[in-house]
């Protein structure tokens, strides 16, 4: 297998996009524009297409759907050919030079770490971006849990969702290439969202901060009410500050080495998951991501439980906000009035002068 | 609920204070609340807060002569005509001062009055440099020479023979008298100048913060006023000047011998006997004319003396720069660093801006807010310091007047007359004088003035309430919400201070006027002479504070203010020195007492008491 099929973060960008699909491009231009991001490598999308021609996978796979035919609507028969075209996948071995090719790459990680074993994240990386994600393993230890979880990553691009949607689009059902990101794993003590922008009014210079303590996701699939913080993004104050209820996080447990959904014990919920100190440098990287890639960013990031600060921050996804930054923009401020029109407007209207209410007043 | 949207009214006779009986005869009958009608039930209606910010203090009888002058010399109501309201309506309850908005509710009125605000205000923005900038600088220092040039010198025991020869007629009385009609003139004509720009810089300034808050929603007053800094003005000075002493001590090695010096008497014996010391002296003589006229306080009070009348307070401050220079510490804030942030933080909310049409709009505000802003500084300078420095040595040195004609003993008694009653004192003095008689005043004056002494102490030991009568649904002064930072919320603020119990309240919400959080020990300060109280690290906490409590921000880790905005001088302070400040908290003088902890948090504008004193 040529060597080129897999290659290290600071090795990629943007236009990386086809060759390793879209996360992974991402990551790399992170690498690249300097910013934390956790350390790792990418399996191109050939890396895909070998290993299910090479294995024969895809031959039987072929075999099984040439007889197959189904209403996209039907989800049962759907769910059906997802559970027998997995087990096609996942029941292949890995070719040697492929294993040997992704297994130096893990050892190599290690070294630069100084973690032996070092656990990592496997996640999909698509071209394109595609409804209904393909899987992501987190908390991955160990040359041969890396291998399985790869081909797992790999062969959850037969899910059900993406089954159906390829069948729509008129797409192959059998075939549908991913890059996978394999990075270190951020032991998060807490981590989240970032909007480069006020996403409840579009206002582009706030940055807009939500997390929950543990890993990123349970803020991601939006399960849990996070802590909340608006930071002005030329002076980065912070605005306003929400301390929400937490009642679960994301961890890994020690003893399985499973990501497991726990409850927050009473006296953790309102404490805020993150210190002034983390809030500001967050808003500082964002506006930062938001300079490198020019536009309005939505970012996940997470914060580490040992690392001493500002170490300790990570970048793990960014990507172009779509609500606010493709509506046109209408003037807020009326044109025709003079600085006199306005201080009359004030004089009449009276108390308007402080306008909105302060932050932590009658709530 | 209605009912309870109101304060105790004006004419309560729980307002009086035993043994103050007949205290209204201090001041002039039209700065009282009136018991008869129709003045009485227009003050009954009428909404009137303490202007604590100004007079946080009891006004002796000429003390209270600034707010007699200055009502009268309200001149923006007929002259640029704001088409709502007419300004202020002051009146004096036990020594302090009560303002209330004056509206004006007819619309065809105020369609009028808009018209001409509007000619009149465009007029005054577009030529600001030549009216302000210029005209007004000039006017006003002609002012104060003219001030400086008024003399009372004592009466000869006979008139010169050119009185007889050159036809002159009168004798020294009528320039005594003409001296003192000269000088309370003149007191009109500089609060004429001081208001002359107050609702137009001051409106601009609202204007711009609609503005940024409309294209930037949530943005703090903090970051708004960040845009609008980095210029020179007048009240900036005095600060310079202290450390450029300081800079120059060190470097000349006289610094050694003025910390030793703990009174200014000794200070200019020990340094005449070197050169670089004489060198060093002739720097402080050239500095203090004018920039040591500041006040040692507000500029509103006698007590407040200014840094040329007391001058081991600029002694003190000369001195604590020194010791921060040889700490190595920088003291000078270069103003370019300043400017250099302004610029970018201006330029980052600007291209932020989503419309070429709104940044338009945005550059036109900007422009004249930053063009007006030099103004509310200047003016604190000329205006509250310089010439009222002047004006209160011409008051003292009519005291040292009077004690010569035995009408009063002590020079600084002449602060119990009143504004009025001074030239009838004046009057008296020149008959005694001229027929050789003794001034009626010689015994009408002194138990008199005994009794008024006595009242002042009774009125000290009084909370004023901090507003009287019924509380509006909204305020309509940009003046009065810019300046005094009475809005709407500070009102309702007030309405439950009235039910609450101080020693229950454990959080006050105020603004965010700098920022950082600190916790530490409260110690309340209501005047300028508390600051020496204050030990370093301690949380101030006073009714209002102004540039002239300097020396306070250099010890303390916080400062809490019952009254004042974002624009305020505590706040403006505060962030010069970096320290966590919540103005405008309403009752944090009557809530925190010295000793307690507290948590002051400037980025939020909320202060937590942490733990009571025991």
């Amino acid at each position: 297998m040529a060597e080129k099929l897999i290659l290290w973060f600071d090795e990629i960008g943007a236009e990386h996009n086809d060759l390793v699909g879209k996360k992974c491009a991402n990551l790399g231009e992170m690498t690249k524009a300097g910013l934390r991001v956790p350390p790792g490598f990418a399996l191109t999308v050939a890396v895909y297409e070998d290993f299910l021609t090479r294995t024969g996978a895809i031959e039987e796979m072929r075999h099984y759907l040439s007889t197959f035919s189904a209403d996209p609507k039907d989800y049962a028969k759907y769910e059906q050919a997802t559970e027998v075209l997995r087990r096609i996948a996942e029941s292949k071995a890995m070719p040697k030079d492929m294993e040997d090719a992704i297994a130096s790459h893990y050892e190599a990680l290690c070294q630069r770490t100084g973690l032996a074993d070092i656990a990592v994240a496997t996640r999909s990386a698509g071209a394109v971006s595609h409804p209904g994600q393909y899987e992501t393993f987190l908390n991955v230890k160990g040359k041969s849990d890396l291998m399985k979880n790869i081909i797992k990553v790999w062969s959850s691009t037969f899910n059900t969702r993406s089954l159906i949607w390829r069948a729509r689009e008129g797409l192959p059902l059998e075939f549908d290439p991913i890059g996978v990101a394999v990075l270190q794993m951020v032991n998060a003590k807490a981590a989240g969202v970032m909007f480069t922008l006020n996403p409840v009014n579009g206002d582009p210079s706030k940055i807009s901060i939500g997390a929950n303590w543990g890993l990123g996701e349970s803020v991601v699939s939006g399960e849990v009410d996070t802590d909340e913080w608006m930071i002005d993004k030329v002076t980065f104050e912070i605005i306003s500050r929400k301390a929400a209820a937490k009642t679960v996080e994301h961890v890994v447990d020690p003893e399985s080495g499973k990501v497991v959904v726990i409850d927050i014990p009473t006296e953790r919920q309102t404490v805020p998951c993150l210190t002034d100190e983390e809030v500001v440098e967050l808003a500082k990287i964002g506006k930062g991501i938001e300079r490198h890639y020019g536009r309005a960013q939505d970012i996940e990031w997470a914060i580490d439980k040992d690392l001493p600060f500002p170490q300790n921050i990570f970048m793990v996804q960014t990507r172009p906000e779509t609500v606010w930054s493709c509506q046109e923009a209408k003037p807020v401020l009326d044109a025709s009035k003079s600085t006199v029109d306005y201080v009359m407007d004030i004089m009449m209207a009276g108390g308007k002068i402080t306008g909105e209410k302060r932050w932590g007043r009658g709530e | 609920m209605a009912q309870e949207r109101r304060f105790v009214d004006p004419h309560d006779p729980s307002l009086d204070i035993p043994g103050t009986e007949g205290w209204q005869e201090m001041y002039p009958y039209n700065h009282l609340f009136r018991k008869e009608d129709p003045a009485r039930s227009y003050e009954s209606s009428q909404f009137w807060f303490c202007d604590v910010l100004h007079t946080p203090e009891p006004m002796k009888p000429l003390e209270s002569w600034i707010w007699i002058v200055s009502r009268a010399a309200y001149p923006t109501a007929r002259t640029l005509c704001p088409p709502p309201a007419y300004g202020m309506d002051r009146r004096i309850l036990n020594g302090y001062n009560y303002c209330g908005n004056v509206p004006e509710r007819d619309p065809e009125v105020q369609k009028k009055r808009a018209e001409l605000f509007r000619v009149r205000t465009s007029y005054a923005y577009k030529n600001w440099e030549a009216l302000y900038d210029v005209l007004w600088h000039k006017k006003y220092i002609a002012l104060i020479d003219e001030l400086k040039s008024i003399q009372f010198p004592l009466f000869p025991e006979f008139e010169d023979e050119s009185v007889v020869k050159e036809s002159r007629g009168y004798s020294s009385f009528l320039p005594l008298l003409e001296a003192y009609s000269k000088l309370v003139n003149l007191l009109y004509r500089a609060w004429c100048y001081h208001f002359e720009f107050n609702t137009l810089a001051y409106g601009a300034n609202a204007a711009y913060i609609t503005a940024m808050k409309r294209l930037f929603p949530g943005i703090g007053d903090k970051s708004i006023t960040q845009t609008v800094m980095g210029f020179e003005a007048a009240v900036f000075r005095p600060p310079v000047e202290l450390q450029k002493l300081a800079i120059s001590a060190v470097e000349t090695g006289v610094a050694d011998a003025i910390l030793s010096c703990a009174k200014w008497e000794e200070v200019p014996p020990k340094l005449q006997q070197t050169d670089a010391g004489r060198k060093w002296l002739d720097q402080f003589e050239v500095a203090r004319w004018p920039w040591f006229e500041m006040s040692c306080g507000i500029g509103f009070y006698d007590a407040d003396s200014s840094w040329n009348d007391s001058l081991d307070v600029p002694l003190t401050h000369i001195k604590n720069y020194i010791q921060a220079l040889k700490r190595g510490e920088s003291i000078m804030k270069p103003l370019e660093e300043v400017v250099k942030e302004r610029d970018r933080v201006t330029a980052e909310y600007r291209s932020l801006i989503k419309t070429d049409e709104d940044r338009e709009t945005f550059d036109r505000m900007l422009g004249t807010a930053r063009l007006v802003a030099p103004f509310a500084e200047d003016h604190i300078f000329y205006h509250e310091n310089w010439f009222h420095a002047v004006a209160h040595r011409k008051f003292r040195e009519l005291g040292r007047f009077i004690v010569n004609y035995d009408v009063i003993e002590d020079p600084q008694d002449v602060w119990y007359f009143n504004l009025f009653e001074l030239y009838n004192v004046l009057q008296d003095i020149s008959c005694g004088w001229y027929t050789g008689t003794v001034p009626l005043g010689v015994t009408y004056w002194p138990p008199k003035i005994r009794r008024r002494k006595e009242i002042m102490e009774r009125f000290r030991e009084w909370r004023p309430p901090a507003a009287l009568g019924p509380a509006p649904d909204v305020i309509t002064d940009a003046n009065v919400i810019a300046l005094y930072g009475v809005t709407t919320e500070l009102v309702d603020t007030w309405l439950e201070a009235k039910e609450i119990k101080p020693e229950e309240v454990t959080e006050i919400k105020g603004y965010a006027g700098s920022a950082g959080v600190v916790e530490g020990t409260a110690r309340l300060c209501f005047t300028p002479a508390d600051i020496s109280s204050l030990k370093a690290g301690d949380i101030m906490v006073a009714p209002t504070t102004s540039p002239t409590w300097a020396p306070a921000f250099q010890i303390i880790s916080g400062a809490v203010v019952d009254v004042g905005g974002t624009f305020s001088h505590g706040a403006i302070v505060s962030r010069e020195y970096r320290l966590p400040c919540v103005p405008g908290t309403g009752t944090a003088t009557k809530v925190i007492r010295t000793g307690d902890k507290i948590k002051v948090d400037g980025d939020n504008g909320i202060v937590t008491i942490l733990e009571r004193a025991k």
